[in-house]
């Protein structure tokens, strides 16, 4: 090893050890498991050893970071999509259910009046271990758009073209993940 | 869709309105049925209300990056 590289390799492992927490959350409440998070914390260090001499500490490192493993959680939703198209969209289950044949709300699914100030921003950790949670039920593909739309703020027909979708499927997908996110919550928050 | 919005189609407008424009269309028929249906009335407060606290879950720590992970990961840097 020169001392080139092992400097290098020192440098990563202080960013490792001043970044990686954060990282790592930032992966976690995008992928939902806690293995993928940690081998895309690891595959954005591997990258950011390879490329830290072109790093220019002109920009900040969290930022560059966080550029690296961003790429790698799009990598990792484009190789998921692909396999649900393999599987065929079948699993894009539309928002039927939720509704009787003329399109009025089933009983067992209308809205309940929620006892809360609509403006108050929550700042309870036991509102977001239950939003975390209600989020995590969503099937896989509903979860990689709502976080993409959500967290991400990317523009809807990003979304579309980055997962090969069509913009019609997009709607179904949000549209169905909105209605279980709003039962889960009154569920699980409001009637708990 | 006719004049009166079905609660599936005015729910589906509530969630596409974020993203697009609604056509001046939609947009009355949406405010119509609205003024009538309690239920997509709450439905729209409510997704307002969950979209508006949403973004906060990234910055709140969901789980602990576990230490001998983070441990196994140091050493597989060193070895790159």
């Amino acid at each position: 090893m020169s001392d080139q590289t092992k400097t290098d390799s020192e440098r990563v492992s202080e960013l490792f050890k001043s970044h990686a927490d954060y990282l790592f959350n930032y992966a976690i409440t995008r992928v939902n498991d806690q293995h993928i998070a940690e081998d895309l914390v690891q595959d954005t260090f591997v990258a950011a050893l390879r490329n830290i001499k072109n790093f220019e500490s002109r920009s900040k490192e969290s930022t560059w970071l966080t550029a690296i493993l961003k790429n790698k959680i799009i990598d990792h939703y484009r190789k998921k999509v692909r396999q649900y198209h393999k599987e065929s969209l079948d699993d894009l289950r539309s928002v039927e259910d939720y509704f009787d044949k003329n399109g009025k709300w089933n009983k067992t699914d209308q809205p309940q009046k929620w006892h809360i100030n609509y403006n108050e921003t929550i700042e309870q950790k036991e509102f977001y271990d239950i939003l975390n949670n209600c989020l995590n039920r969503l099937n896989e593909l509903q979860r990689i758009a709502f976080t993409m739309k959500h967290f991400d703020d990317i523009k809807s027909e990003d979304i579309c073209k980055e997962l090969e979708i069509t913009s019609s499927n997009y709607w179904v997908i949000i549209h169905r993940a909105k209605l279980q996110l709003r039962k889960c919550m009154e569920a699980k928050w409001v009637n708990s | 869709m006719g004049l009166m919005l079905s609660c599936k189609d005015a729910s589906e407008l509530i969630v596409k309105r974020d993203a697009e424009e609604l056509k001046f269309y939609d947009r009355m028929r949406l405010m119509m049925h609205l003024s009538m249906c309690k239920f997509c009335a709450l439905f729209e407060k409510q997704n307002a209300f969950i979209d508006s606290n949403i973004k906060a879950l990234d910055n709140t720590v969901v789980k602990e990056f576990q230490p001998e992970s983070k441990e196994k990961i140091l050493e597989s840097l060193k070895n790159e």
